[in-house]
């Protein structure tokens, strides 16, 4: 097993010996497991930070699979979910990996499938937080800009010269000189290239 | 008229007066008192010619008076009729059976034609298409020659368009009918001999689909306002029971419609619903195995948890074959609804339902029915399911089976005086010597979308019934699959 051996798998099935089995399988096989009843359960769990993800039924009587991943997704959580179903239904599983489900699996599943899709599952859980904490760290960045810095910093990224920012800010060519440096320092950018990427990670080039 | 009665006698009386000599009242003295002695012989004259007037028009008053009055009292009668002669229609129409609607649509064509006097009665139903009007209920009476089944738009079309713009028609004579504009429906009713008409659109949720019509042939007639108004309502009763009855038969429809779908969807829902049910311990199960070899595979073993989930394991499997036992109870009692059944009709029923998927495979389904067969007992859904059941297995296995006929034989006969068997023999692939022993076990298919259930359960249903499902491989290729079922013993 490749995957990191301290990643959580979350369990949320209401059957309780599917629950425990699909446990003991995922232990088995390295991971830390937790299992959880209801939909509603799990909402109550304090949201891990670590690697993990979410191997979760689909119907179930209550809060569905479905509408767990929709409260995920509202809260801004990122955790990767593995679905498991015991129905062949081709429109849920068509929301189901819109809404981002790493893959629908049909039960029983056997084991070299669900391992797979749980250890693609962390990898995307890790690989979305990242992403999350580096968006997060540049728009931390963009706040810290006065807004003459801002409203710099918007045009230098569409590939305007000084000069043609100066004309249409009204300000001189020089100011805008020294309005660029600071951007680049506190945007702790090297180069031009790096912070049109910084832009562009942090979705900010239209909100200039 | 009536208001003159009076003045008129009053006058006379006083004239007579004057006549005789009696003596005048003040007021007529004070009228005639201008008139000079000299001229008595002309004052007698025109006296007497104002006397003989006003006799005769005190006569005529009279008998005038007495002649409105009559005719106000006849028409109050009549109407009062017409009235109840309707109120009873409307009740009749309000709690009549499907069934007797026609018949009751025609009783009610003949005492209304009848009150009325007309010799034609009809009620026609506009065509979808808005073309013909087809005459569904008709009352004609004796001596009149038969009148058309149907009327096209274009032979009447002044009319019509009046009818459907939800107008009343009516006309005393041909000549009341507009002459260039209804030159046309002219030509028809003088063509028919219709003399004069009233008609009254049929209305229904606010479309125009027919129309009640009355009629007369040889004679012409003028048509009383308050019986054609009270027409209206009339036409409004046959319109609503009409269309009551029209949405029944649809509804008719849908419930066999639905039932045909349900008889093809039961296996489907109930393979589904166990096939969730069996997922669960079989999820569990799977797991817990995996799991036990990975746990095996460590070093050192923990041989405490793979006894516990050993354990698991076990009552995982009995959980699932509570599930199959509960399936094949649930199909030997209590759910069999029992009757009497031709079984050759029902197989030709199901045989219909899968037809079109048939045709769309190329297969030719042939039904070799024994006839004379005698009933036997049981549940029709069941055993239409398990006859559908063999039907599609049949269509299925020939779907790999490459060139040469494809068909499906139908069979049924007798095998002994108490029992018959039903056989579904295709010309498909066959079913290979190490499945033959399985194909009725659960969960055992060939198929890669299927459950194995379907042949499961039709062994169940057939042994729930006391017969045998058997399947054979047959000698020219393909397959038969058949089943027996006791048969109701005729009386000696």
């Amino acid at each position: 097993m490749s995957a990191p051996p301290t990643a959580l798998v979350f369990v949320v099935d209401d059957d309780a010996s599917v629950r425990k089995s699909l446990a003991r399988l995922v232990k088995a096989a390295g991971y830390e497991a937790e299992t959880f009843a209801s939909v509603r359960d799990f909402l109550a769990r304090r949201p891990f930070d670590g690697p993990c993800c979410l191997v979760l039924d689909v119907r179930m009587p209550g809060l569905t699979g479905l509408d767990l991943q929709e409260a995920l997704r509202a809260a801004g959580q990122r955790l990767s979910i593995v679905f498991i179903t015991g129905y062949r239904d081709v429109p849920v599983s068509v929301k189901a990996m819109k809404g981002g489900a790493v893959d629908f699996l049909t039960k029983p599943v056997d084991e070299g499938t669900l391992l797979g899709a749980i250890q693609q599952a962390v990898a995307r859980t890790l690989a979305d937080r990242r992403q999350q904490a580096r968006v997060t760290e540049i728009r931390n960045r963009i706040t810290t800009l006065t807004p003459r810095e801002a409203a710099v910093f918007a045009l230098v990224v569409t590939g305007m010269l000084n000069k043609q920012i100066g004309s249409e800010l009204g300000i001189a060519e020089k100011t805008v000189k020294v309005h660029r440096a600071r951007v680049m320092e506190k945007m702790r950018a090297g180069s031009l290239a790096e912070l049109v990427r910084l832009a562009g990670e942090g979705s900010v080039i239209a909100a200039g | 008229m009536l208001s003159l009665v009076p003045l008129i006698q009053r006058t006379c009386l006083a004239l007579l007066a004057l006549l005789y000599g009696a003596p005048p009242s003040p007021a007529l003295a004070a009228a005639h008192d201008p008139i000079p002695s000299g001229d008595w012989v002309v004052w007698q004259v025109v006296t007497g010619a104002v006397l003989i007037l006003s006799l005769v028009l005190l006569g005529v008053g009279l008998v005038l008076e007495r002649a409105g009055r009559r005719r106000a009292e006849v028409s109050l009668g009549e109407r009062l009729r017409f009235e109840t002669l309707l109120s009873e229609q409307v009740a009749t129409f309000s709690r009549v059976a499907e069934a007797d609607v026609d018949r009751a649509i025609q009783r009610a064509l003949r005492r209304i034609a009848d009150f009325l006097a007309v010799d034609w009665g009809n009620l026609t139903e506009y065509s979808d298409d808005s073309r013909t009007a087809r005459v569904t209920h008709w009352w004609v009476a004796e001596g009149v020659g038969p009148q058309p089944s149907a009327i096209g738009f274009e032979e009447i079309p002044w009319v019509v368009t009046r009818l459907r713009r939800g107008e009343l028609v009516r006309f005393s004579k041909l000549e009341e009918l507009p002459e260039s504009e209804a030159s046309v429906d002219r030509q028809t009713y003088r063509r028919l001999g219709i003399k004069s008409q009233v008609a009254v659109p049929l209305t229904v949720e606010g479309v125009v689909v027919g129309a009640l019509a009355f009629s007369t042939v040889g004679t012409e007639r003028a048509w009383r306002d308050e019986f054609v108004q009270r027409l209206h309502l009339l036409g409004e009763v046959f319109a609503n029971t009409l269309s009551r009855r029209r949405s029944e038969t649809e509804g008719q429809r849908l419930r066999q419609d639905l039932a045909h779908v349900g008889r093809v969807s039961t296996m489907g829902e109930l393979t589904a619903s166990l096939a969730h049910e069996l997922n669960q311990p079989l999820t569990a199960i799977l797991s817990n195995a995996q799991a036990a070899q990975r746990i095996l595979d460590s070093d050192p073993a923990d041989l405490g948890e793979i006894r516990e989930i050993l354990g698991d394991i076990v009552e995982d499997d009995k959980r699932a074959g509570e599930v199959i036992h509960r399936l094949r109870g649930f199909l030997k009692k209590g759910t069999l609804e029992l009757s009497t059944l031709d079984i050759g009709e029902l197989v030709s029923q199901v045989a219909r339902l899968v037809s079109s998927d048939a045709i769309i495979r190329n297969v030719a389904i042939r039904l070799e029915l024994a006839p004379g067969l005698p009933p036997i007992c049981g549940d029709r859904v069941q055993l239409q399911q398990v006859v559908l059941n063999l039907l599609m297995n049949g269509l299925d296995a020939m779907r790999e089976s490459g060139g040469g006929e494809r068909s499906l034989v139908l069979r049924t006969f007798s095998a002994g005086p108490a029992s018959v068997v039903v056989a579904v023999e295709d010309s498909g692939v066959g079913i290979e010597g190490a499945d033959l022993d399985h194909v009725f076990h659960a969960f055992y298919t060939t198929k890669p979308d299927g459950l194995g259930m379907g042949l499961a359960i039709a062994r169940s249903i057939v042994e729930a019934h006391g017969g045998q499902l058997d399947a054979r491989n047959n000698p020219q290729g393909g397959a038969t699959f058949s089943f027996t079922l006791p048969a109701i013993e005729k009386e000696p």
